[in-house]
């Protein structure tokens, strides 16, 4: 840990003139906006980047948290604070989705992305007492009684929710979607057997599956999950069904060039360190470091995805 | 069960106008709440099948309310009696302290936005200590000065030691 | 060997570094969780940074040394200037700031600690001997159990508050409207909301508690021009109930923790529900229910040791399922990964030594607070009340004012704030009770979520009479409402003879 501190320490000293005033950036404690409450995935994530975005930077990096309006009370603190680099946060799916599904939403434009931290994918678990012990038996017989097999996801426009959606889109089918705020009392429901299935992302579930509580039955994305390697995605079992969560670092928009780039190069380099990615895994997350650019990509490639289910499923109050 | 001690062993004699005064606020805030409920458009009074819908639960509570507001008015129209209604407007003249109390606390958020919040909380702190002091004997130099001392200490408290962003 | 295990754990906690930790997160959590708004998980935010670079056992001590003391610190607040911090404490400041008001604030302060270690320690006991047991029962309450369970809260308060009946329920029903406003959790549409994204989130129930109780009730003090208006009178009486009086208390703190360590292994189901419980639990079965309100020990008792008997609870299904059970336990499943340990159903078998040092931390946690709260705390506290009265106004004003901010860092909760002190004088005013307001606010959603998602599953409402725990409990509310109507109609009617 010292040892990769003092090297990355060393590797920004370097890089640093190149910047030109950027050599003054940063000279103060950055603000690190988190719009949800201790304690939750945001949470978590982004304490495990500020401590060490804050090594490599070599001023303080505080996390502030926020809490309400399903995560747009943090969303306008970050995109209504000064864009000097000083001020920077997490975001996650449903800020996306927000723009178009409520009153005065924090749009994407009012936002410079800084890099991607990594995907959450969606899963499909089902109880242990339930009878579907593969996909295509969960499939057939949720095709069988339309409607009818419950579904534990979070409410409308939730990541969870989304990804319900899109696997009922892409397969044809129809669930009974109950809502349950957050990933925890939905896990909860699915252990309890007052719901048949769940789309909440793999580290949920997986200590329940280790246990046999759970079943989980495919993962939502275009490589198998690294914390469970015997789990097939989806595309595997002949289903082309990519969904879930996913955060990126972002600052409010209008941000200096060089600043951001310090930034970026910063987060990237946090991201890419083996002790980093180590902790984070550990800690359940995927961790997948791209810059600014490809990151943005990665945002609008969800975008479009998302906002014909957003359309299909009557969501939509802000159209495009 | 309110949090001052108002146990007379005696009913009040004011509790007739206090029935109509909260009947007639319930029977205003349900109609206004139930014309707003029910102009709200997207897609609230849509059909959810199984779910009996975001907008019934509110309509049931509207419709209560109304009917407890009526009960209310009704209960405490029997009760009043005119004299009544002069007492109740001259008492309410007393309650001035409490009203410049509330404007003052207003100015939290503005005036953080002017100057900061440690310098709003310390004209907070100032302005309500000469509030309370009014009736004590202390010179209003003092009440002022350790007001704003108040809230100045408190500022401190949460901007540093909980690191609240203020 | 479990038990060869636990000492040797325990005896590492007793070295003077783990005290040392326990004591500065005691103390922090006696300093922060008086101060209305500041809950245990703020409290527990603010330190998060420092157990980064620590063990695992030495950052789950401080953590839980912050946990319990600050909800006994919630008391504090509630006791001496009527803000209840948390939904929990909305119960104690009933007899507790009666008690005050009578200038026993001290003895309150006093009954509100014994009790709070009682129910703590009831708690842990729970949650050393049964917690598998107790985190299976958790599991049978799904949404109708929940919904039920919620219906019997509201029913308990709607006996254990008293004034007029029908004040009462308009106040009742105006709480429940109030916490319909938001976007409802199960189609995500916004209610009353106003086209402002500010409601969006509803009206959380902190900035509204303090508003209704702390800054309603100093305007109303503002008020007064007899200059005997004080907050609370300078202390009368004995610091330390008597052996006989604490004995007769005894079993309302059973029966208390007991329900707390019950009600807080329920996941989500808060504190709040617990309080309401053991309150009305002790109202029912008193010969005298009376006097409660007045400002009796008991009143303080029953809700002091439920809210900590919650902490033991709060961390069954945490430690047995993986799933947490409030916010303050999601801050600690938290802390756990950020350790690299992924709590779940295979954490007793796979790490004994985290769950026994999880336990031992919490034994240290409970017996720190009662040294340090009765030797250090309530002599601080009481100083409080030595403060000149204008400016305990103006820091009691400013008080609810951060507080109210602080919880969600959110600009719109200060209005809030101000908006319900309004509200609560004019109740004072008009001498309608506030409690049912409250608890409509706290309870209403949770009812309102847990029957739709029922009725979505299920289908139609006869589930709830099909399944034994949510039949009983919806029986018992029934009992509850009707029972007491139907005596005092016997009892007029046999007077009239």
């Amino acid at each position: 840990m010292k040892l990769i501190n003092t090297l990355t320490v060393a590797a920004m000293l370097t890089a640093l003139p190149t910047y030109g005033m950027a050599q003054t950036f940063p000279d103060g404690p950055i603000t690190w906006v988190v719009n949800w409450p201790a304690g939750g995935g945001q949470d978590t994530t982004s304490r495990l980047v500020a401590d060490r975005l804050s090594d490599v930077l070599g001023v303080p990096v505080v996390i502030e948290n926020y809490d309400g309006a399903g995560g747009l009370t943090g969303m306008r603190e970050l995109a209504g604070a000064d864009p000097d680099g000083y001020t920077i946060g997490m975001l996650g799916s449903s800020s996306v989705i927000q723009q178009y599904t409520t009153n005065e939403p924090v749009m994407m434009d009012q936002l410079e992305v800084l890099s991607f931290f990594g995907p959450d994918p969606g899963a499909l678990t089902v109880g242990a007492n339930t009878p579907y012990e593969t996909l295509d038996e969960y499939i057939t017989a949720v095709k069988e009684a339309p409607g009818d097999v419950p579904n534990g996801n979070d409410p409308p426009g939730g990541a969870s929710y989304i990804s319900a959606a899109i696997m009922e889109s892409v397969l044809g089918l129809e669930l009974n979607k109950v809502p349950y705020g957050g990933y925890a009392p939905t896990v909860t429901a699915l252990l309890s057997g007052e719901v048949e299935s769940a789309t909440v992302p793999v580290p949920q579930v997986l200590e329940h599956a280790t246990a046999g509580d759970v079943r989980v039955l495919g993962v939502m994305s275009g490589s198998r999950h690294f914390l469970a390697r015997d789990i097939p995605t989806f595309a595997e079992q002949g289903y082309d069904v990519f969904a879930g969560d996913f955060r990126a670092v972002v600052a409010p928009a209008g941000l200096p060039e060089d600043v951001g780039q310090i930034l970026s190069d910063a987060l990237v380099e946090v991201l890419s360190s083996e002790e980093f990615v180590a902790a984070a895994n550990a800690a359940g997350y995927m961790i997948e470091p791209l810059g600014a650019e490809e990151a943005r990509d990665r945002i609008s490639a969800f975008d479009e995805q998302v906002y014909p289910v957003l359309e299909e499923a009557g969501l939509v109050t802000n159209p495009k | 069960m309110s949090p001052t001690p108002n146990r007379d062993p005696q009913p009040d004699p004011h509790e007739g106008i206090h029935d109509f005064i909260a009947g007639g606020l319930c029977l205003i805030l349900s109609s206004g709440l139930a014309i707003y409920h029910t102009a709200q458009a997207g897609r609230l009074h849509e059909d959810f099948e199984r779910d009996p819908g975001p907008a019934f639960l509110p309509v049931v509570l509207l419709i209560a309310l109304g009917l407890l507001g009526a009960a209310l008015t009704i209960r405490g129209g029997l009760r009043m009696r005119h004299s009544q209604l002069s007492e109740i407007s001259a008492s309410l003249f007393s309650f001035w302290p409490a009203a410049v109390a509330i404007a003052i606390l207003g100015t939290f958020l503005p005036l953080s936005e002017l100057a900061g919040a440690a310098a709003a909380l310390s004209i907070i702190g100032a302005a309500l200590a000469l509030l309370a002091g009014r009736t004590e004997t202390a010179k209003w130099p003092v009440s002022a000065v350790s007001g704003a001392l108040v809230g100045l200490v408190l500022f401190g408290v949460f901007r540093f030691g909980l690191s609240v962003p203020l | 060997m479990m038990y060869d295990l636990f000492v040797t754990i325990l005896t590492d906690l007793i070295s003077p570094y783990s005290l040392f930790l326990a004591f500065t997160g005691v103390v922090l959590g006696l300093v922060f969780g008086a101060l209305p708004g500041v809950s245990s998980t703020m409290a527990l935010a603010v330190i998060l940074p420092f157990t980064y670079g620590m063990e695992t056992p030495a950052a789950m001590t401080l953590m839980l040394a912050v946990f319990f003391s600050s909800v006994y610190a919630g008391s504090v607040s509630a006791i001496l200037l009527n803000i209840p911090g948390t939904p929990g404490a909305m119960i104690t400041l009933l007899d507790g700031h009666s008690m005050a008001r009578k200038g026993n604030a001290v003895e309150a302060m006093a009954y509100a600690l014994i009790a709070s270690i009682f129910g703590g320690f009831i708690g842990w006991g729970f949650l050393v001997m049964l917690a598998p047991m107790i985190a299976s029962y958790a599991l049978e309450f799904g949404s109708a159990e929940y919904a039920a369970v919620v219906f019997f809260g509201l029913a308990l308060v709607a006996y254990a508050s008293s004034g007029d009946t029908l004040r009462g329920l308009a106040a009742g029903t105006m709480g429940l409207i109030i916490g319909v406003v938001g976007r409802d959790q199960i189609t995500d549409v916004p209610r009353f909301t106003f086209g402002t994204a500010d409601l969006q989130g509803g009206i959380s129930i902190i900035p509204l508690a303090i508003g209704l109780f702390g800054i309603a009730e100093v305007l109303s003090l503002l008020s007064r021009t007899d200059k005997n208006a004080t907050h609370v009178p300078e202390v009368t009486a004995r610091t330390w109930p008597k052996w006989r009086a604490l004995r007769q208390e005894l079993p309302t703190a059973l029966r208390g923790s007991v329900i707390g360590t019950f009600v807080g292994a329920i996941p989500a189901a808060g504190s709040a529900i617990a309080v309401a419980l053991a309150y009305a639990c002790e109202k029912r079965m008193s010969k005298t229910p009376k006097i409660f309100g007045t400002g009796i020990p008991r009143g303080v008792v029953a809700p002091e040791a439920a809210n900590n008997a919650c902490v033991g609870g709060a961390l069954i299904p945490m430690m047995t399922l993986g799933i947490p059970g409030d916010s303050i336990t999601a801050v600690l499943i938290g802390v756990l990964l950020l350790h690299g340990l992924r709590p779940g159903p295979g954490l007793f078998e796979n790490q004994p030594e985290l769950i026994l040092t999880i336990y031992s931390a919490l034994f240290v946690a409970i017996v720190l607070t009662a040294v340090v709260a009765g030797a250090i705390g309530i002599p601080v506290y009481r100083k409080i009340l030595a403060i000149p009265q204008r400016l305990l106004t103006a820091g009691v004003l400013i008080l609810c004012l951060l507080g109210a901010y602080s919880v969600r860092n959110a600009v719109v909760d200060v209005w809030i704030a101000i908006f319900f002190g309004a509200v609560g004088l004019s109740f004072i005013r008009l001498n309608i009770p506030v409690l049912p307001l409250a608890f409509g606010a706290v309870l209403g959603p949770l009812l309102e979520e847990n029957l739709r998602r029922t009725l979505l599953i299920h289908r139609d409402m006869s589930v709830f009479f099909e399944r034994p725990i949510s039949c009983t409990l919806i029986a018992l509310s029934l009992a509850i409402l009707v029972v007491p109507a139907f005596v005092s109609m016997i009892s007029k009617v046999q007077a009239r003879r």
